[in-house]
């Protein structure tokens, strides 16, 4: 949106003097300086809780940020992390664009992780067409668990925060449920079955876990972009979500908008939830607790805030927060800090970036 | 004034649905009772799970009363449950374990209200973040000071209980019974109560008046991070007696459904966290009673606290509830 207006703005003012085009670049590079801005609060907040625990926040964050995107085989292992999240910030990005906030992708993911166990795991199939199956299947199950939210908030106006959190808890324990009593591998009480050969993603990066599931989440980000700004229902979707009172009054449906952008949603963190299972090496379980796919969906939320909820801003954003949360397995081994700092971490940086025109803010204060 | 402000049939649609839930109560204890199973057992499960409910959900009217809304509860319990319990095992005193809880909650509760307030923030967002950063830090707390996974409490540091004829009920839940009562006179009875009620429904107008919006708002904040300091506090060394990083399990995220339900009015607040704690308890019941659990798997049973906010939720009017300026903050012209 911001791109646009620049364009716009630069063609309008036909003299373009270098007045014009500094304000159009700073139009344009505000957000992105303010996530940069709020990125780096968050990383000093964790400086000062490392230094606080005795640890040491240069050394730390140098092996963190070494583990992370220093190297084919690191930049291959963040990419992989990448791919599921993306698709779960995908989710969030086109509920908030609706004016929707949907915080349910976290149950989405673990129902659209048991659908792709269902059919990757159970069922035999040709190779090409078994993961597109899996995939398809995944998704539906993740719009599946979006609807109750979208329907109650329909016909009841059911607040979507509460019931999307609310049906989290209830898929961790309905999942849990299907995995230990009907899912569970031969020989093992907390894992299930194998995802087979046919359903798999081939590895690019030998042994990083790196597979073609990164090429999936990176066209879905396009899409959803191509989508939202390229095509009139993604144009309605957008105005209900900036203007309601002018959507209504352009005749568009609103029930309608909140159903496609819940239910939308869900396709994409369930296909996240599955690709956590089938895009992943070299486990290819679901774990009978969820844990592979535990905080999925919140860090999808985290990403999506960082990509400013733009279905292009989440890619580097995602990358940047995979990178965050591999790096952080070999900063616990090397500086001995635990992985769960950069979690802490990623709350400070979102509470940075609730803060509007943060870069505003600095630069005053800096006046006085 | 906010008497007024609510219909009459909205209050009365509310009224019903209460009293359909006592009588759902009713109906699920005595059938609970001719199976012969310890109904007892199960209300005293019940006052323990609507006291930390009922201490957040005041904490929470106050707040939104004022225009703030804080959906970061669940962060403020987890990590004030956290500190308490380290804290009780620091100091050597359970009180002392209780008042660090509590200041961590109002610290938490102090920084929500200035972000939210002075910084303009997205409430909603900040309050993402504050559960994302509670989330985190909770396991790294757990590592840094204990064993990673879970903290045991001495038993000597257990909050009192008062015996009954249900059976050990605790002593904190006759406390927060009051201090709903105390809120509910603050907001209806005093000036104070005016101020917080007009900053939350128009904060132009109070400005004008006089009262200092945001002062009201930040202090708003810290009385419910206190409170759901407290409450986290009562998880672990009241109830649990041991602390891991999920101690908190979605109990801040129902306190917000509670509120909802409860229109902002803390009386409402207690009837409420008495229905919600009846079905918590009623789960937890569940799931350790050798006679439910052939009928409900535990895991069934346990999702009934999170499955029962939504249909109330779905019952209840559709008429948004709630201040005006809530959630939108105060840009002084």
């Amino acid at each position: 949106m911001p791109l646009a207006v620049v364009v716009e703005k630069a063609q309008i003012d036909r003299p373009r003097s270098l007045e014009t085009v500094l304000k159009a670049a700073s139009h344009f590079s505000a957000p992105v300086l303010g996530t940069a801005l709020s990125i780096l609060i968050g990383l000093a907040g964790g400086a000062v809780l490392m230094a606080a625990f005795g640890h040491n926040p240069g050394h730390a964050y140098a092996s963190l940020f070494k583990g992370g995107f220093i190297g084919t085989f690191e930049i291959a292992s963040t990419l992989a992390r990448a791919a599921p999240i993306l698709l779960a910030a995908l989710t969030f990005t086109i509920g908030v664009r609706a004016r929707m906030l949907n915080l349910g992708m976290e149950g989405q993911a673990y129902f659209g992780a048991v659908g792709a166990v269902v059919i990757g795991g159970v069922l035999t199939l040709p190779p090409v067409l078994h993961i597109v199956v899996t995939m398809a299947v995944a998704m539906v199950f993740g719009a599946l668990w979006a609807l109750p939210a979208a329907l109650l908030k329909v016909w009841r106006g059911v607040n979507e925060i509460l019931s999307t959190l609310m049906l989290n808890y209830v898929a961790l324990f309905i999942t849990t449920l299907i995995t230990v009593n009907h899912l569970t591998g031969p020989g093992t009480g907390d894992r299930s079955v194998k995802i087979r050969e046919s359903a798999r993603f081939s590895e690019l990066v030998e042994f990083s876990g790196l597979t073609y599931a990164i090429v999936i989440a990176a066209a879905a980000c396009v899409l959803v972009y191509l989508y939202l700004w390229r095509t009139k229902p993604g144009f309605a979707l957008r105005l209900t979500g900036t203007s309601p009172d002018a959507a209504r009054y352009a005749g568009i449906n609103a029930k309608r908008i909140v159903l496609l952008s819940l239910i939308g949603g869900g396709l994409f963190a369930g296909l996240g939830g599955a690709l956590q299972i089938i895009g992943r090496p070299p486990l290819w379980v679901l774990r009978v607790d969820m844990l592979n796919v535990l905080n999925l969906g919140w860090n999808g939320v985290a990403v999506a805030l960082i990509g400013r909820s733009h279905p292009l801003g989440v890619i580097p954003a995602g990358i940047f927060f995979a990178g965050l949360l591999s790096g952080a397995k070999i900063m616990q081994l090397e500086a001995g800090v635990a992985v769960e700092l950069v979690s802490a971490v990623r709350g400070i940086i979102v509470v940075a970036l609730a803060i509007p025109g943060i870069i505003a803010l600095v630069r005053w204060r800096f006046k006085r | 004034m906010t008497r007024t402000q609510i219909p009459a049939v909205l209050r009365q649609r509310r009224s019903i649905l209460l009293l359909a839930g006592f009588v759902v109560v009713v109906a699920i204890g005595i059938i609970i009772d001719r199976v012969g199973a310890n109904l007892p057992s199960l209300l005293k499960l019940a006052t323990f799970a609507m006291t930390p409910y009922l201490l957040m959900t005041v904490g929470m009217c106050l707040n939104q009363k004022a225009g703030l809304i804080n959906i970061g509860m669940e962060g403020t319990l987890l990590l004030s449950a956290l500190f308490s319990a380290f804290a009780a095992d620091y100091v050597g005193s359970t009180w002392g374990g209780v008042l660090i809880g509590m200041a961590a909650g109002a610290l938490m509760g102090l920084i929500f209200g200035l972000v939210s307030t002075q910084l303009k923030a997205d409430q909603i967002i900040v309050g993402l973040g504050i559960i994302f950063f509670a989330a985190g830090l909770a396991p790294f707390l757990l590592r840094a000071w204990s064993l990673p996974g879970l903290f045991k409490i001495p038993d000597q540091f257990r909050l009192p209980t008062i015996s009954t004829p249900i059976g050990h009920i605790p002593v904190l839940l006759f406390v927060a019974i009051a201090i709903a009562v105390l809120a509910h006179l603050l907001l209806h009875r005093t000036l104070l109560g005016i101020k917080i009620k007009i900053t939350g429904e128009r904060p132009e107008a109070a400005d004008v008046a006089g009262v200092r919006v945001n002062r009201i708002r930040i202090s708003m904040s810290m009385i419910q991070g206190t409170l759901g300091g407290l409450a986290g506090a009562f998880l672990v060394l009241g109830w649990f007696g041991s602390v891991t990083n999920l101690v908190s399990g979605g109990r801040g995220f129902i306190a917000l459904a509670i509120t909802i339900f409860a229109v902002q009015e803390p009386l409402m607040a207690l009837f409420g966290s008495f229905l919600f704690g009846f079905f918590e308890g009623f789960a937890h019941w569940a799931a350790q009673s050798p006679f439910m659990k052939t009928y409900l798997p535990p895991e069934l049973s346990q999702s009934i606290p999170f499955i029962i906010p939504i249909i109330i939720l779905a019952l209840l009017p559709r008429r948004a509830s709630g201040p005006s300026a809530m959630a939108r903050p105060y840009i002084r012209e």
